[in-house]
C-alpha cells in the first residue's frame, strides 16, 4: 500500500512539474525539468507446495522512477529510485544516480556515482527487462537479490579491433549485498563485451567480466551468519546471439543468452558454479515465448555451513526451468503468464511456480540497450 | 634474386605510399552519417567526393524499430557529421547508438547535429493539444515521413549543404553547387513525378499504417483512414469491419502499403475492400529498384499510375 502511495505521489510530483508554466517574475518554470518515467511490475502469482505469503498472491513487485536529463556542455544524469514491497513495509533503493560524460576525448566514456556494474549480461538489468518474473538463480544468489549496484567510477573505451569490443573498468566502495561496504578496500572490476555482426539481422556477443573486493561476511552463507572473510573474485563469461528480421515491422526474432558465474572467495575451499541460459522467440507481432533453464552448485563436500532451508532452495545443487508467454501489445506494456520450476538435487525443497505479471511505463522513458 | 627482392620492396612501398595517400584523402573528406537511406542518399549527392557516407539504417528496416547493432555506434563514432530525419522517428534507438558512440562531435547543438526535419516549413499533424499514448504511439511534435514528399528532400539538401559548408568552409562553394544542381534537376522530374501520380487522387485511398500523409499532401490524394489507426498498436477487429464498410461505399480502390507493413493483413483488407494493395517503396533501397531517392519515386509514381488506371477499367 505504501508503495501504492509512494507511485502516486512520484505521479502527481510528475504531472505537477509537466504542467508548471515559466514566468520572468516567479522564477519558476518546466523548461528544463528532465525526462521522467515511472515504470511498476505488478505481480500475481501462486506456489503449489509453498505457503509463503511472498510467493502465493498479488503485490506490488516492483515499481521504478527514472530522471533523465543532459545537465550542462559536460555532463548527463540519470536518477532511477526503486520501490518494493520488503519485509518491514517498502523498501527504497537508489538504484542509479550518476552523471555521464558528455564531453570525454578519445572516444572514452566516463560514469561517476551510483550505477549498475557492468558485470555479465543479466546483472545490468532493470528488473522490468528480466526476460523472466525472477532473476536466474546464479544471479540472485551469486551476484545479490538487488543486483549490483555500487557508487563509484566506470571508465569505458571501445578497442581498436575488426569487431566491437567495448572495455569497461570500474572501481568504487563495494557497498553491495556481495561486498563488505564497511571496508576501506575498493573494489574493483571490467568487462570485456566483443559484439560481431554476424549480419544485418543477427549479432553474436562474447562477454567476459571479473570483480575482486571485500567480500561480505555472509555471502553464500545460508542462515545469514558472518562466515566469510577477505577478498572475494566473481568470473563471469557469457554468450548471446540475437536475431530481428528486418522482413516487418515487428516480425520475428529470437534471442538466446547463455552466461556462467564463478565466485571464488579466497577463505572458502568451495568451488560454486551458476549458470544459466534461456531463449526468446516473437512470434505473430505482439507475441513472445520463453524458455529457460538455470542453476547453482556449491560443488563441495565440505559446505561452508549446514544445509538449511534458503527460502526455496538449499542451492547446494538447486535447478530451475522456467517457460512464460507474454503479450506486449505496445512499448510501453506487456503481460507475462510464467510458470517455473524449482528443483534441490537434495530433494527436499522443490516447488512450481505460476505467475501473472503486468508491466507498464508511463512519460518519457529512455530506450533500452541492444 | 636481388631484383626480383627490389621489385617487391618497390612495390610495397608503392603501395604504402598509395595507402597513405588514399588514408590521407579519406582524412580531408567530411564523414558523414546519416541515419536514413534517403538522407544518406541526399548526403551523398551534395558532399561528393568532399565527404565520405555511411547509412545507420538500412532500407529494408522499418525505421521506427531499428536494432541497435553495437557496430553502428562504430560508425557513428567516426561521424563529423550526424544527418538524422528528427521528430522522434529515430527516438527508439538513435540516443542508445549516441551513448554509445561517445562522439562530442555530434552530440546536440553542436556543429556535427544536423536535424533535417528543420528543413520542412509545414510539419503535418503537429498535436494540437495533449497528447496521450491512448492514440498509441504517436509522435509528440508531428509527422515525421516528410522525405515522401521529394519537395522536401530538396530543402533537407539545402540544409546539408549549409552544414557541410560550415564544417568544411574550403568545399563550401562545391557543397552549394551540388545543392543547386540538385534542385535543378530534381525540380522537372517532381513535376513529372505529381502530373503521372496525382490521378490516383481521383479515388479515396485506404493507407495500412500512417506514413504516407506527405506523399498525399503533395499529389493532392485523398487518405480515408489507416487500418492500423492507433500507430504502434494491433488494429482491433471492430476498426476493420468499420472501415472495410466504410472503404466499400467510398469506391475506395487501392490499399497503400509499406515493405515492411504486416502485408498478408493488409492483403486481406483489401481483398474485403475489393481494393488492390498497392506496396509502394517508403524508404530509399526499401525495395528493389528503388536504390535513389528519383529511383524511389519513379517506382512510387509509377505504381500510383498504374493502380488508378486500373481503376479506370
Amino acid at each position: 500500500m505504501r508503495a501504492m502511495l509512494t507511485i502516486a505521489l512520484a505521479l502527481v510530483l510528475a504531472a505537477g512539474a509537466v504542467h508548471a508554466q515559466s514566468s520572468t517574475v516567479t522564477g519558476i518554470s518546466s523548461t528544463f525539468n528532465p525526462a521522467i518515467s515511472v515504470n511498476a511490475l505488478l505481480l500475481g502469482r501462486t506456489a503449489h507446495a509453498s505457503d509463503d505469503p511472498a510467493l502465493n498472491g498479488f503485490d506490488l513487485q516492483e515499481s521504478e522512477v527514472q530522471f533523465t536529463s543532459v545537465v550542462d556542455p559536460y555532463w548527463k544524469a540519470n536518477l532511477i529510485t526503486a520501490f518494493a514491497p520488503g519485509e518491514d513495509g517498502t523498501e527504497v533503493e537508489i538504484e542509479v544516480a550518476s552523471l555521464e560524460s558528455r564531453t570525454l576525448p578519445g572516444g572514452f566514456g566516463l560514469r561517476v556515482g551510483q550505477n549498475h556494474l557492468p558485470f555479465g549480461k543479466h546483472a545490468p538489468l532493470h528488473t522490468h527487462q528480466f526476460p523472466f518474473v525472477d532473476a536466474p538463480l546464479a544471479v540472485s544468489t551469486f551476484l545479490g537479490p538487488e543486483g549490483l549496484s555500487d557508487a563509484g567510477l566506470q571508465l569505458s573505451h571501445e578497442l581498436p579491433l575488426p569487431w566491437y569490443a567495448d572495455l569497461t573498468g570500474y572501481v568504487g566502495s563495494g557497498n553491495t549485498d556481495i561486498l563488505d561496504g564497511g571496508s576501506r578496500q575498493p573494489a574493483w572490476g571490467a568487462r570485456l563485451s566483443n559484439v560481431f555482426d554476424l549480419s544485418m539481422e543477427s549479432t553474436f556477443e562474447l562477454g567476459g567480466s571479473w570483480l575482486r573486493g571485500p567480500v561480505a561476511h555472509d555471502y553464500l552463507s545460508l542462515d545469514g551468519s558472518d562466515v566469510l572473510s577477505g577478498d572475494l573474485d566473481l568470473f563471469g563469461a557469457d554468450a548471446t546471439w540475437k536475431w530481428v528480421s528486418s522482413s516487418r515491422t515487428r516480425g520475428p526474432a529470437a534471442t538466446v543468452t547463455a552466461e556462467v558465474v564463478l565466485p571464488r572467495p579466497d577463505a572458502s575451499s568451495q568451488r560454486p558454479v551458476g549458470w544459466y541460459a534461456y531463449g526468446q522467440y516473437r512470434i505473430a507481432g505482439y507475441w513472445w515465448l520463453g524458455l529457460g533453464v538455470g542453476g547453482i552448485d556449491r560443488r563441495s563436500a565440505d559446505p561452508l555451513v549446514d544445509a538449511a532451508d534458503f527460502g526455496l532452495f538449499h542451492w547446494e545443487k538447486a535447478r530451475e526451468s522456467k517457460a512464460n508467454v507474454t503479450w506486449v501489445p505496445s512499448e510501453f506494456s506487456a503481460v507475462r503468464l510464467e510458470v517455473a520450476r524449482f528443483d534441490d538435487r537434495l530433494g527436499d525443497t522443490s516447488d512450481t511456480l505460476v505467475s501473472l505479471q503486468f508491466n507498464f511505463t508511463i512519460g518519457s522513458h529512455p530506450a533500452h540497450l541492444y | 634474386m636481388k631484383r626480383n627482392l627490389a621489385k617487391i620492396v618497390l612495390t610495397l612501398v608503392a603501395a604504402s605510399l598509395f595507402a597513405a595517400t588514399g588514408a590521407a584523402q579519406a582524412a580531408d573528406r567530411l564523414n558523414v552519417v546519416c541515419t536514413l537511406t534517403d538522407l544518406g542518399w541526399l548526403a551523398q549527392q551534395v558532399g561528393g567526393d568532399d565527404a565520405q557516407v555511411e547509412v545507420l539504417c538500412p532500407g529494408a528496416y522499418d525505421p521506427h524499430f531499428l536494432p541497435a547493432r553495437p557496430s553502428l555506434a562504430r560508425t557513428l563514432g567516426k561521424a563529423d557529421l550526424l544527418c538524422y530525419n528528427g521528430l522522434d522517428l529515430e527516438v527508439g534507438w538513435l540516443p542508445v547508438l549516441m551513448d554509445k558512440a561517445r562522439n562530442p562531435r555530434v552530440r546536440g547543438g553542436e556543429p556535427g547535429d544536423l536535424d533535417c526535419s528543420r528543413a520542412v516549413d509545414r510539419v503535418l499533424e503537429v498535436p494540437a493539444g495533449a497528447v496521450s499514448r491512448a492514440e498509441g504511439d504517436v509522435h509528440p511534435y508531428g509527422n515525421p515521413h516528410y522525405l515522401l514528399d521529394p519537395r522536401n528532400g530538396v530543402k533537407v539538401a539545402h540544409l546539408m549543404a549549409e552544414r557541410m559548408a560550415q564544417l568544411r568552409p574550403e568545399a563550401a562553394d562545391r557543397f552549394r553547387r551540388r545543392a543547386d544542381d540538385l534542385d535543378a534537376d530534381l525540380a522537372p522530374r517532381i513535376r513529372a513525378w505529381h502530373d503521372a501520380a496525382s490521378v490516383a487522387g481521383a479515388h479515396p485511398l485506404v493507407i495500412h499504417t500512417k506514413q504516407w500523409e506527405y506523399l498525399a499532401d503533395w499529389l493532392g490524394l485523398q487518405l480515408l483512414d489507416a487500418v492500423e489507426n492507433r500507430p504502434g498498436i494491433a488494429p482491433s477487429p471492430k476498426h476493420v469491419d468499420e472501415l472495410i464498410g466504410r472503404a466499400t461505399a467510398a469506391g475506395v480502390v487501392e490499399l497503400i502499403a509499406a515493405p515492411w507493413n504486416h502485408l498478408d493483413a493488409a492483403g486481406k483488407a483489401a481483398s474485403r475492400m475489393n481494393a488492390a494493395l498497392v506496396v509502394l517503396p517508403a524508404a530509399v533501397d526499401s525495395q528493389p529498384d528503388t536504390g535513389t531517392y528519383p529511383a524511389m519515386f519513379d517506382v512510387i509514381a509509377a505504381r500510383l499510375a498504374a493502380g488508378a488506371k486500373g481503376a479506370q477499367r
